[in-house]
């Protein structure tokens, strides 16, 4: 006897009814403005046929403001599994037709399920942002729904990767789960994100501004440094989460997915000699030398345009992933900001979770002088990646191409602070500080008489200290190499220093100044 | 209510002062407000933080130095057209020349700075026409 065909069909009325979200007119009417639906998002995120709906039939419960005659399908939130490449990512994606995405009870405990669910299967979740924000009807259940995904954000982090992409508005307290969550990903033009948007800053300070100014993508980008990446639209987004995870493991007892089937290759690139300007003092656009060290140079950098002085991003070297954090000479001379500081923390605590040997290239000055770095806090922003770097037991690998004065040679990987090998090519240059302002210490006196000799006092001190063989006479580097070598040595000495296994005392966590 | 601005040891400080009656509340005459509107602190320009040339307001056209340090070269002349990311001047900090570049097409119409020039983050040092 077969399965009744009434049940089979109410079965299907009801998929029919959810699927359609807000209504099929209004899903149209997103996709004739290039916008994706909520499920279109998943289904572009998920290899297809791969998507395992949570909680399709989820109701919501409110009886208030004649919300028990309301439907809305799914609660709108679409949640489920599925696979990215060769692994399966969770998912939750808010459907704006539906209540405008706006969060009540159902749709937060959907979102909690599913991120449950992810935790203990050990895989990666990306969320969807695309809400209006709480929903009023709702009263305090809806508040209270925040908080509960807050802290499951909160409890995840550490845990699995979360990936936000925010590709509808993000107003108000909803704005805090992305900013939870490693990486935020956000839609230029239909995406906005604020706490106080320029009504409540008018009405509250009688400040002037445009939704560009403090709640546009380009805004987090280049200001803020809210967010990591841009996209041009929802299909570019789901592009750059597929490239990311690509890079990362599902959770932090996994190894990421390296390429270990590649025979090792020494061979020399004689191209890295050739980006090395003859005068110490121009820059090296270090993106060149990520680009000759990286596989294919394949490198998806992070938080590309915010505090360009230094950079950060993912790449292989002859199939190892790894983070690499480098100095941008070319830009404020690569000096380390407040900014700079705070982009490169996060991102080497981001490494050190989830297993990824992290490669420093170093070429910094030190770090900026300025009344505004200053007073803005720099001993606690630069202590930050003093921490990270000193509390990230991962593989650590230090490359110095030339610059690597006082403190900002050691926030940088140093030795010291626990960096397993460290190479400098010939031309490095690491001294306690520059030639002019040590030889105005060192030699006060005889300047004083003599105000002439300080050229000459100051050429000296370089050719003697502004050199690799000062540190590596002392054992604080592991070998000079050539431009050239740098791929072959970084690639052997990453194969070499994989199975690192470095235990610290036990603790709740270590106490990074934030 | 009256705004005044007063300097305490070279700190600025924008205070709203108003009249109270003897009860501590406002005269009459006046609306509540809150007495204390704004505290600026941030300290006035003085001889010590003034950039050594003269500042020029930025506006279009302006090229500004993107951080503090020195001049070391300008690498153009007034009259001189210049292309989208031409080099227009070398500023040298941190023990690094910091390459400043057009960032569009233009005729150089004035230099505001010369070799050996302290230059603050911000400065303009070419105006483009």
């Amino acid at each position: 006897m077969p399965i009744k065909k009434e049940l089979i069909e109410e079965l299907e009325t009801r998929r029919e009814k959810v699927l359609a979200g807000g209504g099929k007119d209004k899903l149209e009417a997103r996709r004739k403005k290039g916008l994706m639906t909520a499920r279109d998002r998943l289904d572009n995120l998920f290899q297809q046929g791969t998507f395992m709906e949570f909680g399709m039939h989820a109701q919501h419960a409110c009886h208030n403001f004649g919300m028990e005659k309301k439907d809305l399908p799914a609660d709108g939130v679409v949640s489920g599994t599925g696979y990215v490449g060769e692994r399966p990512v969770a998912a939750y994606s808010e459907d704006f037709t539906v209540a405008g995405g706006s969060l009540g009870a159902m749709h937060a405990q959907k979102i909690c399920d599913i991120m449950d669910y992810a935790q203990q299967s050990g895989m990666p979740v990306v969320c969807f942002n695309d809400s209006g924000g709480a929903r009023i009807q709702e009263g305090v259940e809806s508040l209270s729904g925040y908080g509960k995904v807050f802290f499951k954000n909160v409890y995840l982090s550490g845990v699995v990767p979360q990936i936000a992409v925010i590709a509808g508005p993000c107003a108000g307290g909803a704005a805090y789960s992305p900013a939870l969550t490693d990486f935020q990903v956000m839609v230029k033009d239909q995406a906005n994100m604020f706490i106080t948007g320029p009504e409540v800053i008018f009405a509250a300070t009688g400040q002037k501004c445009t939704m560009a100014e403090v709640g546009s993508a380009a805004a987090h980008a280049t200001i803020s440094g809210n967010i990591h990446f841009v996209a041009d639209n929802d299909a570019h987004a789901i592009a750059i989460v597929q490239k990311l995870l690509s890079f990362i493991p599902s959770n932090n007892i996994m190894d990421p997915p390296h390429d270990l089937t590649q025979p090792l290759v020494l061979d020399e690139d004689p191209g890295m000699d050739d980006l090395v300007p003859e005068d110490s003092k121009n820059p090296i656009n270090v993106k060149d030398v990520i680009g000759r060290l990286v596989d294919n140079a394949d490198f998806l950098e992070v938080q590309m345009d915010f505090a360009k002085n230094i950079v950060v991003g993912f790449g292989r070297i002859q199939g190892i992933v790894v983070g690499i954090i480098a100095n941008q000479s070319a830009v404020k001379a690569g000096a380390i900001d407040i900014d700079a500081s705070d982009k490169a923390a996060r991102f080497i605590r981001f490494c050190n979770i989830f297993n990824i040997p992290i490669v420093t290239l170093v070429d910094t000055g030190g770090f900026l002088p300025g009344v505004a770095q200053e007073r803005g806090g720099i001993i606690r922003h630069g202590a930050k990646m003093l921490f990270a770097y000193g509390a990230a037991t991962v593989p650590k690998i230090t490359v110095i191409l030339r610059k690597a004065y006082g403190g900002a040679y050691l926030a940088m990987c140093s030795k010291d602070l626990g960096a397993d090998l460290v190479f400098a090519w010939p031309t490095a240059e690491i001294a306690v500080m520059g030639a002019e302002g040590a030889v105005k210490i060192l030699y006060k006196r005889e300047i004083d008489k003599d105000p002439a000799c300080a050229d000459k006092l100051i050429a000296d001190y370089r050719a003697k200290f502004a050199s690799p063989y000062q540190a590596a006479g002392k054992g604080l580097i592991t070998d000079v190499i050539r431009p050239a070598q740098t791929r072959a040595m970084v690639a052997m000495a990453l194969r070499n220093t994989l199975s690192k296994r470095e235990t610290r005392p036990p603790k709740k966590h270590g106490n990074i100044p934030l | 209510m009256k705004k005044l601005r007063i300097t305490v040891d070279g700190k600025v400080f924008d205070v709203v002062v108003e009249a109270l009656d003897e009860h501590g509340q406002p005269s009459a005459s006046q609306p509540a407000a809150p007495a204390f509107q704004q505290t600026s602190i941030a300290p006035p320009p003085s001889s010590a933080t003034k950039p050594a040339a003269s500042p020029v307001p930025a506006g279009s056209g302006a090229v500004t130095s993107p951080l503090a340090g020195r001049v070391v070269s300008i690498d153009c002349q007034v009259g001189q057209k210049v292309a989208s990311g031409a080099q227009l001047a070398t500023v040298e900090a941190m023990k690094m020349n910091t390459f400043v570049y057009a960032e569009h097409e233009g005729t150089v119409a004035t230099i505001h700075v010369a070799p050996a020039d302290a230059v603050e983050e911000g400065q303009v040092l070419v105006t483009l026409s």
